[in-house]
C-alpha cells in the first residue's frame, strides 16, 4: 500500500467531482461521475464497453471537455485543453491503439515532439538513450532503447506506451486496457511493472473489463455502469489469493458491471459428428509446416499459440487467401484446395477476423453495406439478376443488427460510429447469419466487454450444440480452456501439441507455445479419439 | 520447424493481414474516398468551392484588366445566357465528364488513373479511323466506331491494370508513361505522311463518314446525340458504382482490400475491372469528340481533357452525379471564356487560372472539412480518430 | 465604389444586347445564314467605344493554340490586322483559342460580334472556318496557309472540293522565297554540307525544303543537304540537337522552318560563333543572332492580311484560293541583311528573282516536281 505514512489527510491525486458528459446527439456518457484516485496507488476502472469508462478517462487526459463537473489534481483545480494540457500537469495516457512508430527505435518515438538537442543544434540521441535505459532499469520495463519497434513484441511495445508517457514525466499513468493483446506471460511481466510503478509512488489508474487481472492488480476499484459509478471496492491481499473472499469480490463486481447475474460457462458433453475441415499435410510452402488437423461438427477446436506463429497463416491457408503448396484441405468431405476464397466461404466457412477494423469490417462504408459484405454474390440480394437490392440490403443488415443486439441508430451510419463491442457484433452476426458449417474465430472476444464476450460465447456455443465445427484461434488461454473440446497448440508454424482441457493446465500450454513440446517432435495428429 | 527461443519475439514472416505488402490495409485512396462524406455535405461543399472561387476570381479579373461584375457577366451570358451559350456548355461539358466518370470509377476502386488522357486519345483515333475508313450502314458504323473506342481505351488502361494487379506495379508511374506513349503513336499515325492521315488536313485523319457521325439535334447550335450518350452514361455509372456487386466490390477494394481478399473479392480482379472500365469510358469521351464535333481526329484535338477529368472528379466527390455536376460547371466555364474575351477582353489565361482555382479549393475544403471534422468531434467528444484512423465511440449507445 | 459599380452596369448591358443580338440571329438563322452577319451588326452598333470616329470596322482575328506572343504566325497575322486598324481605321480584336473544340465557338463570336472581317492562321483552323464561313456566307474571312472548301468532292480527292466563296484562303509560293534563299546558301557555303531542320512535315514546309534544294542544285551542285524533322513545330530543344548535329558533321549553313522551335537553332550558332550560318523562315530574324543570321526565306503573312483588309474597304475583296508569290510580293529574302551579301551573291539572286517573276524557271512546289527539277542553263 502506498502512501502509509501520509500524517495529514493526503489529498487524491486525482479527484474528479460531477463529471457529466452529454455527446451531441443527447448520448449522455457519463452522468455526474465522482472519482478519488489515491496517490501512490493502482486504481482499477471497471466496466462495460459504453459504461463510460473511456470518455471519463478522455476527460481526464483532456481529449474531451466535459458538460459539467471538475478535475482537481492533488487539491489543485485544472482545466484541460488538449492532452498537452494534461501531460503538462503530469497525467499520462496510454490508448488502446498503439501510437508509435515501427521503423523507430524506442529513443527516437519517446523524444518524438521533444527532441532534445546539443548545444550545436544535432539530436542528442545517445543521452536520450541513457536516460531512457536508465527508466527503464528503474522500473523493470527491459527494454532496449535502441531496439526498432517493429522488431519488438506486443508486450514490449506495451511497455514502450507506458515508458513513453513516464519519460514525458507523468506522475499519474492511465492504462486503457493494457492487456488486451497480451500473452498470460506477458500480462504477467506487465503487472510487474505496474507494481513497480506503485512502489516508486506513481499513480495508476487501470481501465479492464478483466475481473481476475483487476483483483490481482488494484488497490481499489470503480465500476461503472450507464455513465454512473455504481460501486466501489477496496481490494486487500485477502481477495488476491484463491478462495470464498476472492470468488465473493468476482461475483460482487460482476453483478455491479452487468446489472444481473452472469450464467456460468458452458458445460457439456463432447459428441462430435463428422468432420467439416480436414487439413492433411496442408502448407503455404512458406510459413507453416505440413499441417495435419480437422475440425469436427459439433465440438469447439482451440487454436492456442504465442501471437505470430503460424495462426494467421493457417487461418489464410483455410479461407484460401494463402495459396497450398502441397497437401489438401477437406470442407465437408470436398477438396477445396484450389477453391478461391468466395467458392469456400458459400460452400460454408465463417470467418470472425481478428483485427475487425482492417479484415472484417470497411470502416467508412454504411453499417447495410458492410452487412452485405462476403455474401456480395448471392443472387438474394439482387434484383433482376444484377442489380443490388438496396432494400433486401438494408432489411437483412436490420434484422443482423436486432437479432445480435448492435447498437446504432441506423444501419446507414458508417461502421466506423460503432464502439468496437458493436462492430464485433456485427461481424459476427454476419458469419453467424452464413449459418457455416465451420465457422474460423480469430480473437473473436478481444476487446469486447464482459456482455458482449459472453455473448460471443454463447453464440459460439450454439453453433457447437447445432452441429457445427468452430475453430477458435485465441491468445487468452483461458477463453481456450473454458471454451474448446479440444486444443491445439501451435508454436513455429507447425503443431506441437494436441490436448483435451481436462488433461492440461494453462502452465503447460504456455511451455508448449513457447518452447514447443518436448516429448514429441514433429506435427502432432490432433484428430481427438 | 523449430520453435523461437524468445516467446515474445516468436513473429514469423507475416503476421500481419495477409499479403500486406501488395496491398496496404488502408490505401491512401481510400482515405481520400473516406474523407468525401454523404451526398448533403458534397453538394454544400460544391457550392463552397464555387462561392469561393468566384470571389478569389475578383482580383483576378481586376488583373486583367476587367471590371469584375462586367466580367462574371459575360461569363454567365457566353456560358448559359442564349441557346447558343448553352449549347457549348454542353459541349464541353462532355469530355470533361465522360473523362471525369473515367477518373472516379477508377478512384472508387483505390485507382489513380491519370492516364485517362492517353485513353482518350486512343478512343478518339480508333473511332475516328473506324469512320473514316470503314464503309457501314448508318447506325451500325456509329456503334462500331463508339464500341472500336471503347475497347481501345479499356485495351490501353489494361495494361498499368496487369502491372498494378499482378505485379504491384502503381498506376500513377504506369498511367502517366502510357500516355507519352499514346501522343507518340497518335504523332505518328496522323503526322504527314502517316498511316492515317488526312489528303487535306495534315496531323488529323479524313473525314469520319455521315454514317459514323452523331448528328447534331438542336440546330443551329453544334449540339450533337452525344450528349444522349452522355446522360446514359452518367446514369449507368451510378448504377454501376452504387447498384451493382462488380461496383460494390470496387468500392471495398478501394477502402479495404484486406477486407476485401478475406470476402471473396479478388483485389487484383476488382483493378484490373476497374481500369478496363475506366478506361472505356476515357475512350467513349474521345469518341464523342471525335465524331460528335470534329468530325475527324485531330492530334491536337485534346488540350488536356483527361487531366482535366482529374479535377471534375474532385470537385464532384466521386459520384457520378457529382461529377457530371461539376463537368458543367467547368464547361461553362470553357464556353463562357469566348464571350469574356471578345467583350470583356479577359485572356484565355484568366480562365485556366480560374480553373485552377476551383480545383485548389475542392481540395482544400475536402481537407477543411477533415480538420473542421476532427475540431467538432473533439468539442463534442465524439470518438476521436485513433492513430489506427479508428473511431471509438464508447459511451455513446443510442 | 458606386460609381465604379455604375460602370460596370453599361458594358454589362452591351454584353446583354450583344447577345441578345447574337441569338436572335442565331435562332432564325436556320436555312438563312444571312441573318447571323445582321445581328453581328447589330452588335457592332451596340459597340461605339471604340473612340474611332471615322470608322466602325472591326478586324478581328481568332488564334489558334499556340496564342499572341508565339512569336509567328498569331504573331504576325496579328500585325497585319493591327496595320489594318491603323491605317484603314476601326479596330482590332483578338480571340484566342485554348482548345481544338474552341475554334467554332470563337469564330462564330467573332462573326457575331461585328466583325468586318475575321482571320484564322494554320491547317488546323480551316475545318472550323469552313463551318462558320458557310453558315454566315455574309461574312468575311481570311485564311492563312490552309485552303477553306467545303470537302464535298471525292473522299481522299481535294482538288474537287468548292472552295468557299467568302474566304479568301491564302496560300503562299514559299518555294520561291527558298530558292533566293538557297541561291545566298550555295554560294555561302565553304564546306558544302548544309542542314535543313523542319517542324512537321506538312506542305508548306515541304515547299521551303524544295526551294531551297533546287536552288542548290543550280548555282552549286557539289552541296549535300541533310533534312531532319523534328515532329512539332514548338520544340526549340530538339531542333537545337539537331542543328548542333549538323554543325557537328561539317555543315556550315543551317535552315530552319520549325516554328517558334527555330530559336533553337539560332542558339546552337550563337554558341558557336561566327561562321556557323542560320537561314530562318517567314520573317528576318537577324536580332537573334547577328553574326551567324544568314537570310531567311519570308513570306509576307502580316501583308497578305493587310492587302486582304484593304480589298475589302474598297469593295474589290474576293473569296477563293489566293496565292502570293515574288510576282505579287509574297514571299522574297530578308531586306535587312541582304545588302551585306557579296555584290555576286546579290547579282545572283536578282537574276534568279527576275527569272522566276518572268516564269522563265519554275521552282518545284513538291517533292515530285523536285526529282523531275532540271536546273537552268546560266
Amino acid at each position: 500500500m502506498a502512501g502509509p505514512d501520509a500524517v495529514q489527510a493526503p489529498e487524491p491525486a486525482v479527484r474528479l467531482r460531477g463529471i457529466w458528459k452529454t455527446y451531441s446527439g443527447g448520448v449522455q456518457a457519463n452522468r455526474g461521475i465522482d472519482l478519488a484516485v489515491r496517490a501512490g496507488s493502482i486504481h482499477g476502472l471497471l466496466g462495460e464497453n459504453g459504461a463510460g469508462k473511456s470518455t471519463l478517462m478522455k476527460v481526464l487526459f483532456g481529449l474531451v471537455s466535459p458538460t459539467r463537473g471538475g478535475i482537481e489534481l492533488s487539491g489543485r483545480k485544472v482545466r484541460f485543453g488538449s492532452p498537452a494540457d494534461a501531460l503538462e500537469a503530469r497525467v499520462g495516457m496510454v490508448q488502446q491503439h498503439f501510437s508509435l512508430i515501427p521503423d523507430f527505435t524506442v529513443t527516437q518515438n519517446l523524444i518524438l515532439g521533444n527532441e532534445p538537442t546539443t548545444r550545436f543544434g544535432r539530436l542528442a540521441l545517445r543521452a536520450a538513450a541513457a536516460r531512457i535505459q536508465e527508466l527503464s532499469d528503474r522500473y523493470g520495463f527491459r527494454i532496449d532503447p535502441n531496439a526498432r519497434v517493429a522488431d519488438m513484441s506486443v508486450g514490449a511495445r506495451q511497455r514502450v506506451e507506458i515508458l513513453k508517457i513516464l519519460h514525458r514525466g507523468a506522475e499519474v499513468l492511465i492504462l486503457d486496457e493494457p492487456t488486451a493483446a497480451l500473452t498470460p506471460q506477458e500480462s504477467a511481466e506487465l503487472h510487474g511493472v505496474l507494481r513497480t510503478l506503485r512502489e516508486q509512488g506513481r499513480t495508476v489508474i487501470f481501465i479492464s473489463h478483466k475481473l481476475a487481472e483487476v483483483i490481482d492488480l488494484c488497490d481499489r476499484v470503480t465500476v461503472l455502469r450507464d455513465g454512473e459509478v455504481v460501486g466501489e471496492r477496496e481490494i486487500g491481499p485477502e481477495h488476491r489469493g484463491p478462495g470464498p473472499d476472492r470468488d465473493a469480490v468476482e461475483r460482487d463486481l460482476a453483478r455491479m458491471m452487468v446489472g444481473r447475474d452472469l450464467p456460468a460457462g458452458p458445460g457439456r458433453p463432447h459428441a462430435p459428428g463428422a468432420p467439416v475441415l480436414i487439413l492433411s499435410g496442408a502448407t503455404d510452402g512458406g510459413a507453416l509446416a505440413p499441417i495435419d488437423m480437422e475440425v469436427r461438427g459439433g465440438e469447439i477446436v482451440g487454436l492456442a499459440g504465442v501471437e505470430g506463429n503460424g495462426q494467421n497463416e493457417l487461418i489464410e491457408l483455410i479461407l484460401g487467401i494463402r495459396g497450398c503448396a502441397s497437401g489438401r484441405i477437406l470442407l465437408n468431405g470436398t477438396d477445396v484446395t484450389r477453391w478461391p476464397v468466395d467458392r469456400r466461404l458459400r460452400a460454408g466457412i465463417g470467418h470472425i477476423a481478428e483485427d475487425r477494423q482492417s479484415a472484417a469490417l470497411v470502416m467508412s462504408m454504411p453499417v447495410a453495406e458492410n452487412a452485405l459484405l462476403g455474401y456480395q454474390n448471392q443472387p438474394r440480394f439482387h434484383r433482376r439478376g444484377r442489380w443490388l437490392s438496396v432494400q433486401r440490403i438494408r432489411d437483412f443488415a436490420a434484422e443482423l443488427v436486432r437479432r445480435f443486439d448492435v447498437r446504432t441508430p441506423s444501419v446507414r451510419v458508417t461502421a466506423s460510429s460503432l464502439s468496437g463491442g458493436n462492430q464485433q457484433k456485427l461481424v459476427v452476426g454476419r458469419e453467424l447469419a452464413r449459418r457455416p458449417s465451420l465457422i474460423v474465430a480469430a480473437q473473436p472476444t478481444r476487446g469486447l466487454d464482459l456482455a458482449a464476450t459472453s455473448f460471443v460465447h454463447e453464440e459460439l456455443d450454439e453453433l457447437r450444440a447445432d452441429g457445427r465445427g468452430v475453430l477458435l484461434v485465441s491468445l487468452d488461454l483461458t477463453e481456450i480452456m473454458t471454451l474448446s473440446d479440444r486444443i491445439l497448440v501451435v508454436s513455429g508454424g507447425a503443431m506441437v501439441g494436441s490436448a483435451r482441457p481436462s488433461e492440461v493446465d494453462e502452465e503447460t500450454l504456455g511451455l508448449w507455445m513457447t518452447r514447443g513440446r518436448t516429448d514429441r517432435t514433429g506435427s502432432v495428429e490432433a484428430a481427438a479419439t | 520447424m523449430s520453435a523461437p527461443k524468445d516467446p515474445g519475439n516468436g513473429r514469423l514472416r507475416s503476421a500481419g493481414p495477409p499479403d500486406s505488402a501488395l496491398l496496404p490495409a488502408t490505401t491512401w485512396s481510400g482515405r481520400l474516398t473516406d474523407a468525401l462524406g454523404g451526398p448533403l455535405r458534397n453538394a454544400r461543399n460544391f457550392a463552397l468551392v464555387l462561392v469561393a472561387a468566384l470571389v478569389a476570381g475578383i482580383p483576378l479579373l481586376y488583373a486583367a484588366g476587367s471590371d469584375p461584375l462586367n466580367g462574371y457577366g459575360a461569363l454567365f451570358e457566353g456560358s448559359i445566357g442564349s441557346k447558343q451559350a448553352l449549347a457549348e456548355t454542353l459541349v464541353s461539358m462532355m469530355p470533361l465528364l465522360l473523362g471525369g466518370l473515367a477518373v472516379a470509377v477508377a478512384f472508387q476502386a483505390g485507382l489513380f488513373n491519370i492516364g485517362v488522357e492517353g485513353q482518350l486519345l486512343m478512343g478518339g483515333l480508333v473511332a475516328g479511323t473506324i469512320g473514316a475508313k470503314l464503309d457501314l450502314p448508318a447506325g451500325i458504323h456509329v456503334l462500331v466506331a463508339v464500341a472500336g473506342a471503347m475497347l481501345a481505351g479499356g485495351l490501353w488502361a489494361l495494361i498499368p491494370a496487369l502491372l498494378k494487379a499482378f505485379r504491384g506495379v502503381h498506376e500513377v508511374i504506369t498511367t502517366i508513361m502510357l500516355n507519352y506513349v499514346a501522343f507518340s503513336v497518335s504523332r505518328y499515325l496522323v503526322k504527314p505522311g502517316g498511316l492515317l492521315v488526312s489528303r487535306t488536313q495534315p496531323s488529323a485523319t479524313e473525314l469520319v463518314a455521315p454514317s459514323a457521325g452523331l448528328p447534331r439535334i438542336w440546330s443551329p447550335t453544334r449540339l450533337h446525340a452525344g450528349i444522349f450518350i452522355v446522360v446514359v452514361a452518367v446514369g449507368f455509372m451510378w448504377y454501376l458504382v452504387f447498384r451493382t456487386s462488380l461496383g460494390y466490390r470496387f468500392r471495398v477494394v478501394g477502402r479495404n482490400p484486406v477486407a476485401a481478399r478475406f470476402h471473396g473479392i479478388s483485389p487484383p480482379r476488382a483493378i484490373v475491372q476497374a481500369m478496363l472500365v475506366s478506361g472505356a469510358f476515357a475512350g467513349l469521351a474521345g469518341a464523342n469528340e471525335v465524331l460528335g464535333l470534329h468530325h475527324r481526329y485531330f492530334d491536337q484535338f485534346s488540350p488536356g481533357y483527361g487531366f482535366d477529368a482529374i479535377g471534375v472528379a474532385l470537385l464532384g466527390s466521386l459520384n457520378p452525379i457529382g461529377v457530371a455536376a461539376a463537368a458543367f460547371f467547368f464547361g461553362m466555364l470553357r464556353s463562357g471564356s469566348v464571350l469574356l474575351q471578345a467583350v470583356a477582353g479577359v485572356s484565355r489565361d484568366m480562365i485556366s487560372a480560374f480553373s485552377g482555382l476551383v480545383v485548389g479549393f475542392a481540395a482544400a475544403v475536402t481537407l477543411v472539412d477533415r480538420i473542421l471534422g476532427r475540431r467538432r468531434r473533439m468539442r463534442t467528444g465524439e470518438g476521436l480518430p485513433s492513430p489506427a484512423g479508428v473511431t471509438t465511440q464508447e459511451g455513446a449507445p443510442v | 465604389m458606386s460609381v465604379r459599380r455604375l460602370r460596370g452596369v453599361v458594358p454589362l448591358l452591351v454584353v446583354f444586347a450583344l447577345v441578345a443580338a447574337a441569338c436572335n440571329g442565331g435562332g432564325t438563322g436556320d436555312g438563312n445564314g444571312g441573318n447571323g452577319g445582321n445581328g453581328g451588326n447589330g452588335g457592332n452598333g451596340g459597340n461605339g467605344d471604340t473612340g474611332n470616329g471615322e470608322a466602325d470596322f472591326i478586324w478581328f482575328m481568332v488564334t489558334d493554340q499556340a496564342g499572341l506572343g508565339d512569336k509567328g504566325f498569331n504573331d504576325l497575322a496579328f500585325a497585319g490586322v493591327s496595320q489594318a486598324a491603323d491605317e484603314l481605321g476601326g479596330e482590332a480584336r483578338v480571340i484566342e483559342s485554348a482548345e481544338q473544340a474552341q475554334y467554332v465557338p470563337n469564330l462564330s463570336q467573332a462573326v457575331s460580334s461585328g466583325a468586318t472581317m475575321t482571320v484564322g492562321v494554320g491547317f488546323l483552323i480551316a475545318d472550323a472556318v469552313h463551318e462558320v464561313a458557310a453558315a454566315n456566307p455574309d461574312a468575311k474571312f481570311v485564311l492563312i496557309d490552309a485552303v477553306s472548301a467545303d470537302n464535298a468532292g471525292t473522299p481522299e480527292d481535294f482538288s474537287d472540293d468548292i472552295p468557299d466563296q467568302n474566304v479568301q484562303s491564302v496560300l503562299f509560293k514559299e518555294h520561291e522565297g527558298a530558292f533566293l534563299a538557297g541561291v545566298i546558301a550555295g554560294m555561302t557555303t565553304e564546306t558544302n554540307q548544309l542542314g535543313f531542320v523542319g517542324g512537321i512535315e506538312i506542305p508548306p514546309v515541304v515547299r521551303f525544303l524544295t526551294g531551297f534544294q533546287s536552288a542548290l542544285e543550280t548555282v552549286n551542285p557539289e552541296a549535300n543537304v541533310e533534312v531532319a524533322y523534328v515532329g512539332s513545330f514548338n520544340d526549340p530543344a530538339r531542333v537545337k540537337e539537331v542543328t548542333n548535329g549538323y554543325y557537328d558533321t561539317g555543315a556550315d549553313v543551317v535552315f530552319e522552318v520549325a516554328g517558334a522551335g527555330g530559336l533553337g537553332s539560332y542558339e546552337a550558332a550563337k554558341e558557336r560563333g561566327p561562321g556557323f550560318w542560320v537561314m530562318g523562315t517567314d520573317t528576318c530574324k537577324d536580332q537573334l543572332a547577328p553574326e551567324n543570321f544568314l537570310t531567311s526565306a519570308n513570306k509576307d503573312v502580316s501583308g497578305s492580311v493587310f492587302k486582304a483588309a484593304q480589298q475589302v474597304v474598297d469593295g474589290t475583296f474576293q473569296g477563293g484560293v489566293v496565292s502570293y508569290g515574288l510576282a505579287e510580293d509574297g514571299v522574297g529574302v530578308c531586306e535587312n541583311t541582304f545588302g551585306d551579301l557579296p555584290q555576286e551573291v546579290q547579282d545572283a539572286v536578282n537574276l534568279y528573282s527576275d527569272m522566276i517573276r518572268s516564269g522563265e524557271l519554275v521552282v518545284p512546289a513538291t517533292l515530285e516536281e523536285l526529282e523531275a527539277f532540271t536546273p537552268p542553263a546560266g
